[in-house]
């Protein structure tokens, strides 16, 4: 499937990519499995979505949890956890 | 009523909580939350600091945790700005106000808005300081702060 791909933050600096349109394997259901599979994909991805770094996801503009399923044509959102406020 | 705004200009707190009680005589309560860049963080001086967020996302987000708000507690109205761009120390980055016809549902309103947003609404602040630039890191004692909205049922 494709996917439209954001990255926020220390994130985008780390993969030095804003945006990106992704084709990966149908199997991936959730935005958890693409996380697993980002992980695979090589260097500077597979250190940044490396088991325990911390991600959080956005679907369609909306932020979600890691369990929320991913379609085809979706615009999907990695960012690191959110510092706003005070 | 919610009104969210992402913006790179000041806001005034005496005008903008004018304009969320007016004509409200329904209104008792305003409570109003201002956050403001402060001068020290771990040890090093905090020269400047940009805030980034994520257009379209974060305006949704902030609408979605104002809504939480507007269905859990008794209030009237609700509205968060939050500022992004680069800010100074002193400067004010957020705004949260609700009105309500008692004080309790404002105070306890305005708490949760800003727990909500400190955990989850996407925006991101980056350092510059004498020594470098660095991201801040998110805080333990946030997500502790939304938790207990969960623990209380909230």
């Amino acid at each position: 499937m494709q996917l439209t791909i954001h990255y926020y933050a220390s994130l985008r600096e780390k993969l030095q990519v804003k945006t990106e349109l992704v084709d990966c394997p149908d199997s991936l259901g959730t935005l958890a499995d693409l996380h697993q599979w980002m992980s695979s994909r090589p260097s500077p991805f597979a250190e940044a979505f490396a088991q325990g770094q911390m991600i959080r996801y956005a679907l369609n503009q909306k932020v979600v949890n890691a369990g929320q399923s991913i379609r085809d044509g979706d615009e999907v959102a990695f960012f690191p956890p959110v510092t706003g406020g005070e | 009523m919610i009104s969210v705004r992402v913006q790179e200009t000041d806001f005034d707190l005496g005008s903008e909580v004018a304009a969320l009680r007016a004509d409200d005589p329904r209104v008792g309560a305003v409570v109003s939350f201002v956050g403001t860049v402060r001068d020290l963080n771990e040890g090093d001086e905090v020269s400047t600091l940009v805030l980034e967020h994520a257009p379209g996302l974060t305006e949704n987000s902030l609408k979605q945790i104002a809504e939480l708000a507007m269905s859990r507690f008794d209030i009237y109205r609700c509205l968060i700005v939050h500022r992004v761009g680069q800010l100074n120390p002193l400067e004010q980055i957020v705004l949260v106000a609700v009105t309500s016809a008692h004080r309790a549902q404002a105070f306890a309103a305005c708490e949760f808005l800003m727990d909500y947003l400190k955990t989850d609404a996407p925006f991101w602040k980056k350092e510059s300081t004498p020594q470098g630039e660095r991201w801040v890191q998110a805080r333990e004692s946030d997500e502790r702060s939304k938790a207990k909205w969960l623990k209380a049922g909230l």
